[in-house]
């Protein structure tokens, strides 16, 4: 086991160099010239200003030369200054990954556990109101966008209703806590404040619902498919006969063996989650990586580019090895080596 | 005569299917005593196996079951499902055919054969109920019982595996065990052990067992009475040595001829031509006359019923003569 995780870290960092030399390259051959959103456009003419920026910005260098400067850097756990906000982008990353990664397992909650209970619910009721009613609502939230289910929502919650905080992650004029983890809702707490915590709490089940609703459908429809296969198997028909109910039957023997394919699905869910929840950033005012990354690529910041494509690759990278480790935990035939 | 502890009375199963219906019992009635050993024999949809499940209420949904079945004094076809439950592992245990696949994979043994126990002994403490599982472990004589008990399913034998469904099924005491073709996927050494275990098991507890199975060798080693079944109904039953050694029903002849034999080598065994029937259609007449031997035309005309002929029951309109024509030709 340990030597399985061993060998598949030390692939990790040559994998990463392969993702950010591709990243590199492709925002290298995007036909457009940063300059012009370091300096601005009308500054464009003026050949000292774009000069020294050109210097400043290390992009008089050949394009090789600033792939070498950059790998050199990266090494030292340097990723570079962004262009747009003038912060190194390890900062930026810092202050983003952790409201991602709130909002990511929030949604999570919602969407894999939801996911997981509805499908359970559908194939023990199959073909009965139960299972309708919970295989609608799964087939409305993956087909449904997540920016209008988001606006909607957010017109019906918070501005008819007013059950719900608007978005963003905090209470107007509010300080964050103490930073800690970066997640407001655990900072909140370690710093004492309860209330605080609630608050941000409160605005993070809108967002994490939204995009957990997306992923519960598909997550709910592949444990239903795969419960409703292991029914079959003989193992059922001996744990029925000693006797045991039909609930402790499905939960206990049926949805293990039925969870190893959704265990994949979930891996990828999450890993997904952090990375491309652009939409429900920008609808929730959530200054995410998502958001982060948008606002990177438009301003053509390749610091900032490279850095979020390097976040994103470490993510599915680590969320594989994860899956792969859950996987050998779940089914006792697989055996790491 | 005394009580039985299991009586079956007309029971017929019948499967709803897309085209209309399968008939996969039709109409058996069989008493198994307490203590006593009794053999369903019969081959692949015969309605052997159909026929227990029934009893348990183990079978698919789409099964209707029809009749009656008295275990231990109380109807038991259409009883409530915690009724049932309380049954099932409880006062009836039940062995399948492929240990292989009737284990959980996922869970370890010790934890299958807790969960038998805790299910029917809910106050029982948690300590007390992994020594009882060690203790079956040891009964069915699997080695280093404490060990294994960690294992799961797949670092076991096909031999072991079966004994631990044993050891599940007897979890609690049952009075009666149901053995659905318990040594059919195992090699045949492996299955001389488990027929070992069975018969152990018979003498230490005196536990009533009826043991399904197509193979005639595992009846005559353990049971004292046999029910052969064919088509959905038993066609022939008697005392186990009455039956291997005067048969009637020119069916149980032609198994008989199918056993490759010590005493007569050279010959080749006889296989019964035909197919056994589909039973989407009800058939008239006696189920067994299309690949007998012995056939008249009255035998398509009607159904014969069980009658006592020589040492054994049998249906058949022409025992025991037909038993001679069929004799002839088969052996």
């Amino acid at each position: 086991m340990k030597r399985y995780i061993l060998g598949r870290l030390t692939v990790v960092p040559i994998l990463l160099i392969g993702i950010v030399t591709v990243a590199f390259c492709v925002s290298r051959l995007i036909p457009s010239d940063p300059l012009a959103s370091i300096v601005g456009e009308r500054q464009m003419n003026n050949e000292e200003i774009v000069n020294a920026a050109k210097q400043r910005w290390g992009l008089d260098k050949s394009v090789p030369r600033q792939y070498v400067l950059y790998l050199e850097n990266l090494v030292r756990g340097d990723l570079g200054t962004s262009f747009r906000t003038k912060q190194s982008v390890v900062a930026d990353l810092g202050e983003r990954i952790p409201a991602t990664l709130e909002l990511a397992v929030a949604a999570m909650l919602f969407g894999g556990l939801g996911g997981v209970v509805l499908g359970a619910v559908s194939a023990s009721k199959k073909n009965k109101p139960a299972d309708h009613i919970s295989r609608i609502f799964s087939l409305v939230g993956s087909s449904l966008p997540v920016f209008w289910t988001g606006l909607a929502l957010l017109f019906l919650l918070y501005a008819r209703l007013g059950w719900f905080p608007g978005p963003g992650r905090l209470p107007p004029r509010t300080r964050p806590p103490d930073h800690v983890t970066g997640l407001y809702t655990v900072d909140a707490l370690l710093a004492g404040n309860p209330k605080l915590a609630l608050q941000t709490l409160h605005r993070l089940l809108l967002p994490a619902f939204v995009l957990g609703w997306a992923i519960m459908g598909s997550v709910s429809r592949l444990v239903r498919a795969s419960m409703l296969d292991e029914l079959h198997a003989d193992y059922v028909r001996t744990a029925r006969a000693k006797g045991l109910r039909n609930a402790t039957v499905m939960r206990v023997h049926v949805l293990r063996n039925a969870m190893l394919p959704v265990l994949t699905i979930l891996g990828f869910a999450f890993a997904s989650l952090l990375t491309g929840a652009v939409l429900t950033e920008t609808i929730f005012e959530w200054n995410g990586v998502g958001s982060y990354a948008v606002a990177a690529t438009r301003s053509l910041d390749y610091p900032a580019i490279n850095g979020v494509c390097l976040f994103g690759g470490l993510v599915f990278l680590l969320a594989n090895l994860v899956t792969d480790l859950l996987y050998a935990l779940a089914d006792p035939k697989i055996r790491l080596s | 005569m005394r009580d039985a502890l299991l009586t079956l009375k007309g029971l017929s199963v019948e499967f709803a299917v897309s085209t209309g219906s399968v008939h996969a019992v039709r109409g058996v009635d069989l008493d198994v005593q307490r203590g006593e050993v009794v053999g369903i024999v019969g081959e692949s949809g015969s309605g052997k196996s159909a026929t227990m499940l029934a009893l348990l209420g183990l079978l698919a949904p789409n099964a209707v079951v029809g009749g009656s079945a008295r275990f231990d004094g109380s109807e038991i076809i259409g009883a409530t499902g915690s009724h049932l439950r309380s049954l099932r592992g409880g006062k009836i245990g039940m062995i399948f055919q492929d240990p292989m696949t009737s284990l959980n994979p996922v869970l370890t043994i010790g934890h299958q054969i807790a969960e038998a126990i805790e299910v029917h002994q809910p106050t029982m403490r948690p300590k007390r109920v992994m020594a009882r599982v060690q203790e079956l472990l040891e009964m069915v004589s699997i080695p280093h019982a404490s060990e294994r008990m960690r294992s799961h399913p797949h670092e076991l034998s096909g031999g072991m595996r079966q004994r631990v469904m044993i050891a599940m099924a007897v979890a609690n005491e049952p009075e009666l065990i149901i053995a659905d073709e318990p040594t059919t996927a195992l090699d045949v050494t492996i299955q001389a052990q488990i027929l070992e275990v069975l018969a152990d098991l018979r003498q230490r507890t005196n536990t009533a067992m009826v043991i399904i199975t197509h193979d005639l060798g595992v009846v005559a080693g353990v049971a004292d009475r046999v029910n052969v079944m064919y088509g959905g109904r038993v066609v022939e039953r008697g005392n186990v040595d009455d039956l291997f050694y005067s048969g009637e029903h020119p069916y149980t002849n032609g198994l008989l001829a199918c056993l490759p034999r010590l005493d007569r080598r050279g010959q080749s065994i006889e296989p019964i031509g035909g197919a056994p029937p589909v039973l989407d259609v009800l058939p008239t007449g006696c189920s067994f006359a299309p690949r007998c031997g012995a056939a008249q035309p009255e035998c398509n005309a009607s159904d014969p019923v069980l009658r006592r002929v020589g040492a054994t029951e049998v249906a058949c309109h022409f025992a025991p003569d037909a038993a001679r024509v069929s004799r002839k030709v088969t052996v």
